[in-house]
């Protein structure tokens, strides 16, 4: 209660000295925001459903689609050299209940 | 002494020294990268911290704290760009030393003040943690809750940055630090109903969103390096006599500051290094050097940096209160063991403590070595495309918060505490003290409950201590000052 309370009152305070200052807006990173976002959302839609293997596949590719440079030859690598060698690390050394592709390995 | 009787013994088993070069290897690895910070490095290996013994866990996350201020000038003198932010001063004179052709000397100045400061600085854990410890064995709720009310309000109001924005995010951080089910009375507490949240969450999965996933977003497409890196040979490293003339006085005052503000709560290495600087400037009549390549002006604020990363541990292993994020992150890992770092830590678990004061010194001369003979291994690496390397970082912090539960909606908080963090950063708000409310407010609220149980409700009485009074007075104090400062800055 009372941190909610302190929490609006400080934000309203910061509102009104916002408001009173001649304000820079800051410049905004959007592609790499979106692209982040996508890449780690389609990995928490696909660990649990389809296995490691393409979740970090699916990460890595739609990660690096923030990059203004693309050279997909080497992503694409990226992308499968690490998958495999997180499935590796995670489901057998660690030996984590993690899956690599469903219904494969 | 214990350090030679426990300390190394525990510290130079194989195991440990194997994660301490790995600490200290992978610490100097991001210290390097500009766009990762240390912190946010601690926070990736946590979770592999979980399956480790809790003296290797903490000595291996120590080893990548300090080990990242090493690693952190070398792009700050090579690129201009600070690889962590206690570094950022460094560019100043560093990169113009590194244009006038004098980068190998540059390198081997920041190592070398890099060691001292961290020499210094481990001297002083040892004399000081102990004394400081045996002071804190009469602490009581009371104390505790008084000395931890005032490295809240710390945190909040000495860092960088508008002060009332910190102080927010320091609210922020204890309410989220409030998520779950309240010990005392059962009640749930900002759950909404969501299973999930019915235990809250571990400091993890916020310093992942708001430190590695924040950072990523921020860095893409904003780090630009790659050509202008020449190679550094070692025969260039060697600085003149008339180098390491002029940086012994400036280090001497460096590791002063450091240790002065590095167990401070809410101060830390970057501010230790901007004042070393600072102080630097002043002790200097040919003011106007600085800033065109002094040595001065690289050898104080690197060994400030350093000594005041050693000495952090101070209030975080005697008292259990962390003065700094990265601290209140590893206090986390502690506690994840079971372990309340307190004053009886020394005397219950002197293995650990001792144990890894042993592997400060361990690590740093690992580190000396890493950083002057093998230089020219991590100016390669700065050469390593940042495109590359982010989706790996992100990579990292999936697996690592997936395997702590198994829970993809774990990973799923950590996306929104990332975007969310990027938002407030546009904003100029600062993540680090948002860390430690998120620590020390339940820790607070814990004690202050016990107290109250004490004096049967009577907050009054809490003043009757004199140690907890002189604490109530200073937090008040520090709140005036910072409702005065922040009401002139609107002006």
């Amino acid at each position: 209660m009372i941190l909610g309370a302190t929490s609006i009152v400080l934000g309203i305070f910061i509102g009104v000295m916002g408001w009173r200052e001649k304000g820079r807006i800051p410049s905004f990173n959007l592609l790499p925001l979106v692209a982040v976002f996508a890449g780690l959302s389609s990995f928490v839609l696909l660990i649990d459903r389809v296995g490691i293997i393409p979740a970090v596949c699916a990460l890595i590719l739609v990660g690096s689609l923030a990059g203004h440079e693309k050279n997909w030859t080497s992503t694409v690598l990226l992308a499968f050299v690490f998958s495999i060698l997180s499935w590796l690390i995670f489901s057998i050394i660690l030996e984590l209940p993690v899956v690599g592709v469903r219904g494969l390995i | 002494m214990d350090l030679f009787t426990i300390g190394f013994p525990v510290a130079l088993t194989l195991i440990n020294v194997a994660y301490c070069f790995l600490g200290v290897f992978l610490g100097t690895f991001v210290g390097v990268l500009p766009g990762i910070s240390g912190l946010t490095a601690v926070a990736l290996l946590l979770p592999l911290s979980y399956h480790l013994d809790p003296t290797t866990a903490i000595i291996m996350l120590g080893g990548l704290y300090y080990g990242a201020e090493y690693g952190g000038s070398t792009a700050s003198i090579l690129l201009n760009l600070p690889g962590t932010a206690s570094n950022a001063v460094t560019c100043l004179d560093g990169y113009p030393m590194a244009r006038q052709g004098r980068a190998g000397p540059a390198l081997f100045i920041t190592s070398v003040a890099s060691f001292i400061g961290a020499a210094i600085g481990t001297v002083l854990v040892m004399f000081l943690a102990p004394l400081l410890a045996k002071f804190a064995l009469s602490f009581h709720s009371a104390e505790y809750f008084s000395a931890m009310l005032l490295g809240l309000v710390a945190a909040g109001t000495v860092g960088q940055g508008r002060r009332i924005k910190s102080v927010a995010m320091v609210v922020l951080g204890m309410t989220l630090g409030m998520i779950g089910i309240d010990t005392n009375t059962g009640v749930f507490r900002y759950t909404y109903g969501i299973a999930n949240l019915y235990d809250g969450f571990p400091i993890v999965i916020l310093a992942m969103g708001f430190f590695g996933v924040t950072e990523v977003i921020n860095s893409i497409n904003r780090i630009k390096f790659v050509a202008e890196v020449g190679d550094v040979s070692l025969r260039s490293l060697m600085p003149t006599a008339e180098d390491f003339r002029r940086i012994t006085k400036p280090m001497m005052r460096g590791a002063a500051v450091g240790s002065f503000f590095g167990p401070l709560p809410g101060t830390g290495p970057t501010i230790a290094s901007f004042i070393a600087y600072a102080v630097e400037k002043k002790c200097h009549k040919d003011e106007d050097r600085f800033g065109k390549g002094a040595v001065e002006g690289i050898a104080a604020p690197e060994t400030a940096n350093n000594a005041a990363v050693q000495t952090s541990f101070i209030p975080t292993l005697t008292l259990g209160i962390p003065g700094s994020a990265t601290m209140a992150v590893m206090l986390g890992a502690l506690l994840v063991h079971g372990i309340q770092p307190g004053p009886k830590l020394i005397v219950e678990q002197p293995e650990l403590f001792w144990g890894v004061i042993a592997s400060f010194w361990i690590g740093n001369i690992f580190l000396l070595i890493l950083n002057i003979p093998f230089i020219g291994l991590w100016v390669r690496i700065l050469k390593i495309p940042y495109k590359f390397l982010y989706p790996c970082i992100l990579c990292m912090i999936c697996i690592g918060v997936y395997s702590l539960n198994n829970s993809a909606f774990d990973v799923g908080m950590v996306i929104i505490f990332g975007v969310f963090g990027y938002l407030l950063k546009l904003m100029d708000f600062e993540p680090a003290p948002m860390l430690i409310g998120f620590i020390l407010g339940p820790m607070v609220e814990q004690n202050f409950r016990r107290s109250m149980v004490i004096t049967h409700g009577d907050f009054w009485a809490l003043f009757e201590r004199p140690i907890t009074a002189t604490f109530l007075i200073l937090t008040l104090v520090l709140l005036v000052w910072m409702i005065y400062g922040s009401l002139r800055e609107s002006r």
